[in-house]
């Protein structure tokens, strides 16, 4: 099936899958003192969608998608998955939800045991959910590994090390979609491969959603990526979220002075950048996290930033119909 | 349905010649070696070879011969016999320090690695004040208060074994630990245990396995010093290393005699350390590299 | 903070004894490089040729296993023997073979007329010296200067790429700078001896995106004010469309398409640049849409086909692919294809 799929719409009518609310996660540091990697952010992700969250290093997106999954657990906040508040479940409680969700992450060698097989680690899942007979596992695994393009006699037995990377990213989306969860969360997980794979990849995720009925959320650096699979996307900086518009929108009417000047930035071959003389290079560094600005954490490398962005932490307002901001002087405003 | 990728068969990362380049001329003879000290010590007993503590001293000091295969020492005690006795409780020694350290070294080291926090510097605070304990002394005092026995020269062996096996299983640990795919069997639910097992522990398989033999080489050399000083197996039971000590003042008269007990040793501390290095590098092999 | 980018002019071209002014600085003839692995001779570097110019900016495209970073390392001289092996070729700096100098003679180029940067930053500094050492050890070396003329010297280059505060940063150690400025710092490294050629193995990959620019403006400054040529590694052909004059993509080991960057890019003649090309997410496409993935993965080195080494992946392929290897012919736009794609069609299928 080569057809395109029909952006989903981000309307409220349809029913919203997870909920996070203030997220905080903290992480101590020498003398004493801790600082915020999340500082309070908050989103939802509406049944069968794909919420991208892009960022540059130190914005937080990673630690989002562990904090939701609970791994570690955020130091403030809820996060909602349908009607369990993950935050407040212990146990079993948590682990009976846990299989509803699952994560797939960068580095295809890393997130595979190398000393288990292949089958042995896609069904790993099924066995530790249990209520499963053997017979029953194999047939799923085997579905899921003919899912990802492999046929499951050939690479039943084989080691990680066997396989390359792509490969070994199409083993562990088997394994994540083996138990038919409600939602996925991708962290980077084509950041590490050729471009040629990563198409691949890519083209792999979108029919298993389709076909898998997932909701996700996908987390990356590489903004032609979240065009490419989101239907709404958040960006963050230093913890906080800057915009969270459809895709569509974002990347053509962009409200936030960062998500615009991140647009600016990335190099097209269709519109090459203009090193010498382009001046909306973004300049500075990323301050440092342990010690943020006040107010707007973006004003030190803002154009439009003036004396209020020091004083106040702007909130999220919505712009235009699903098109939030947290911007004292958003563009085009 | 996805696309129809039927990828290429996988890299054949272990062709046999990779197989062949590991088990080259030292190796099989270490092997062969090491086989053939474990089955004669096996079926020796059952071999029609003489007592190894009867007496003869007609045959005092006889050089290899008839009826002494490797000659017979000062009391006339055959020498094959005496040595392939000792090889029992050399191997029985090695064999059982080393289980020791493993399953109570490796496995406190594995937990403490693994929860880190307050569960690891308890263990490893206690570890530290046994390595603190200079080795052979511990060994002594222990063999000496608990007299000299086939038991207690292994628990005291194995006891000096099992801060160095918790450090080599700790240090591991921590590495395999923050792999993600221990983080995708925590995300999948699984309970401890069962990381431990089924994802930790394959992994500390292979570094353990070469250090183990390593290890029993010590042992061995640690056995034969215990019998040196004469708190091993009680006499007459003999041991590599009280026969040495036995023998001393005959070196220059007979060499033989100790040349026999301490070839023996020599080659299977060669073979044993060999083994080692080599497990070792084949292990890394198979480990994903680059 | 902000850091205006022309606050500092980048001192003086440097004179010297250089070759014919009008011949090409760099010419590379039939490089060969191969690689000792468990399962066979892997030729990451097969008959590569060509000519870089002074003052030129050329890059070399590929995925990974093309050879690409094989090939930089090549030049340099820098490919560990063993596993690597010198197969052939000929690399004429200004006139001078580098392969057939020796090791003590390459070292005294190394660093002085051809510099190198590399990927991780985080791995190029010596994590237990300071900066300001690091700098200053190349021109001591290289250039002779007594220790405060090369603590002037390191103060200098801290300050022509960018970085705020340089007299702070000169006694910092590496693990107190973040990822772009460690990056400069590398460059800076690189450029201490105002080398005549810089080559850049993926240099930004490592990078953020806004700090991606940053490096690559500055890198583009120094190049065009000092006359410098520059050899660009990358994967990512947004950076080389941008930064590169000239285009050279490599796969398993040989260029299969060289030429000016505006035409190889907007009308690529080897189907495997136009896939590629294809393949890349675009900003300006709607969602949820279908890449155009290649089908397949690329041969092994250690058992490349006879015909075209594209040739099981290539949707236009021929049976004349299988059996002939085409050679890169063509000037100034070269590839290696018996069937190129036709100008036309690539631009209406890329738009």
């Amino acid at each position: 099936m080569t057809a395109m799929h029909a952006p989903l719409k981000s309307s409220d009518d349809v029913g919203v899958l997870l909920q996070v609310r203030d997220l905080v996660c903290s992480y101590p540091i020498r003398g004493n003192r801790s600082f915020n990697a999340v500082d309070g952010i908050s989103f939802d992700v509406h049944l069968g969608e794909t919420l991208g969250l892009v960022g540059e290093s130190g914005c937080g997106k990673s630690t989002t998608g562990r904090a939701i999954i609970q791994l570690p657990r955020p130091s403030a906040g809820s996060v909602r998955l349908g009607p369990d508040d993950l935050t407040s479940l212990r146990g079993d409680a948590l682990r009976m939800c846990r299989r509803q969700l699952q994560m797939v992450f960068q580095d295809p060698i890393s997130s595979l045991n190398p000393r288990r097989s292949c089958g042995d680690i896609v069904a790993e899942p099924l066995r530790i959910a249990g209520g499963v007979g053997e017979q029953q596992i194999r047939e799923k695994v085997e579905r899921a590994l003919e899912t990802v393009g492999f046929d499951p006699a050939v690479v039943w037995e084989r080691r990680p090390h066997q396989f390359s990377g792509g490969q070994c990213q199409r083993i562990s989306l088997a394994r994540a979609i083996v138990g038919e969860p409600k939602f996925l969360i991708c962290d980077e997980p084509v950041s590490s491969l050729d471009v040629s794979v990563q198409a691949q990849i890519l083209n792999l995720l979108e029919d298993m959603k389709a076909s898998y009925g997932l909701t996700m959320i996908f987390i990356s650096h590489d903004l032609g990526v979240i065009k490419q699979v989101s239907d709404r996307v958040a960006v963050m900086y230093l913890g906080r979220l800057c915009e969270l518009a459809p895709a569509d929108a974002l990347y053509s009417r962009p409200r936030h002075p960062y998500t615009a000047a991140l647009l600016a930035c990335v190099p097209r071959v269709d519109r090459p950048t203009d090193y010498d003389n382009d001046a909306t290079i973004l300049e500075g560094e990323l301050p440092s996290p342990i010690d943020p600005p006040s107010g707007c954490r973006f004003r030190t490398r803002c154009p439009r930033a003036r004396s209020e962005c020091a004083q106040a932490v702007p909130e999220m307002r919505e712009l235009a119909a699903g098109h939030r901001v947290a911007c004292h002087f958003p563009l085009d405003s | 349905m996805a696309e129809a990728v039927r990828d290429a068969p996988a890299l054949a990362l272990e062709p046999a010649a990779v197989r062949r380049r590991l088990l080259d001329v030292p190796v099989l003879l270490s092997i062969g070696w090491l086989t053939l000290l474990i089955g004669l010590s096996i079926v020796g007993p059952l071999l029609p070879i003489p007592d190894p503590n009867a007496q003869d001293l007609i045959s005092m000091l006889a050089l290899p011969g008839q009826a002494h295969w490797l000659g017979a020492d000062s009391l006339g005690r055959d020498i094959f016999a005496r040595v392939l006795y000792g090889a029992q409780v050399s191997l029985t020694v090695g064999l059982g320090s080393v289980g020791i350290g493993l399953l109570v070294g490796g496995g406190l080291g594995m937990v403490a690695g693994y929860y880190r926090g307050w569960s690891e510097q308890m263990v490893m605070g206690f570890m530290n004040v046994l390595l603190a304990f200079p080795g052979l002394i511990l060994a002594i005092t222990i063999v000496a208060n608990l007299g000299g026995s086939l038991l207690n020269v292994t628990l005291a062996i194995g006891t000096l074994f099992v801060p160095a096996f918790a450090r080599i299983a700790r240090a591991n640990t921590l590495v395999f630990r923050r792999r993600e795919f221990v983080l995708v069997a925590q995300a999948l639910g699984a309970r401890d245990p069962r990381i431990l097992l089924r994802e930790i522990l394959p992994n500390l398989v292979g570094p353990m396995l070469s250090y183990s033999l390593v290890m029993f080489a010590i042992a061995v050399l640690a056995e034969a010093s215990l019998g040196f000083l004469g708190l091993s197996v009680p006499p007459p039971a003999p041991s590599w290393g009280s026969i040495i000590s036995n023998e001393r003042a005959n070196l220059d008269i007979a060499p033989h005699v100790i040349f026999v007990p301490a070839a023996a040793m020599f080659l299977t501390v060669m073979s044993l350390n060999l083994l080692g290095e080599r497990a070792q590098r084949a292990y890394d092999i198979r480990v994903p590299g680059k | 903070m902000r850091m205006s980018a022309d606050a500092v002019p980048i001192t003086s071209v440097r004179q010297g004894k250089q070759g014919p002014p009008d011949g090409p600085l760099l010419v590379v003839e039939g490089l060969c490089t191969h690689l000792k692995t468990p399962q066979g001779l892997a030729r990451v570097v097969d008959q590569v040729s060509f000519s870089l110019a002074r003052k030129r900016v050329l890059a070399v495209v590929g995925e990974s296993g093309s050879g690409k970073s094989m090939l930089a390392r090549s030049i340099m001289g820098l490919v560990p023997e063993p596993p690597g092996i010198r197969a052939g070729g000929r690399v004429l700096f200004d006139g001078k073979d580098l392969i057939a100098l020796s090791e003590r003679e390459m070292s005294r180029i190394r660093g002085r007329d051809v510099a190198m940067v590399f990927q991780d930053p985080m791995t190029s500094l010596n994590p237990v010296l300071r900066i300001g050492e690091q700098i200053a050890e190349v021109v001591r070396h290289h250039l002779g200067m007594d220790r405060a003329a090369a603590r002037a010297r390191a103060l200098e280059l801290l300050t022509a790429v960018g970085i705020p505060m340089p007299e702070r940063r000169l006694d910092e150690y590496p693990h107190q700078l973040s990822g772009g400025l460690r990056q400069r710092v590398v460059i800076a490294i690189a450029l201490a001896c105002r080398p005549r050629l810089l080559i850049a193995d993926e240099p930004t990959t490592a990078l953020d995106v806004s700090i991606q620019a940053q490096i690559l403006r500055l890198l583009k400054r120094y190049q065009r004010e000092n006359e410098m040529a520059m050899i660009f590694v990358s994967h990512d052909l947004g950076t080389v469309a941008g930064i590169a004059d000239d285009i050279a993509v490599m796969y398993a080991g040989r260029i299969v398409e060289y030429g000016p960057v505006g035409q190889v890019l907007n009308a690529p003649r080897m189907p495997y640049t136009e896939a590629l090309l294809r393949s890349i997410p675009r900003l300006d496409a709607p969602s949820h849409g279908r890449l155009d993935a290649i089908r397949g993965r690329p041969p092994l080195l250690t058992a490349l086909p006879e015909g075209c080494a594209f040739q099981a992946r290539c949707p236009y392929a021929q049976p004349r692919c299988a059996t002939e290897r085409p050679s890169l012919s063509g000037a100034p736009h070269a590839f290696a294809c018996w069937f190129p794609c036709s100008a036309a069609y690539a631009r209406e299928s890329l738009a």
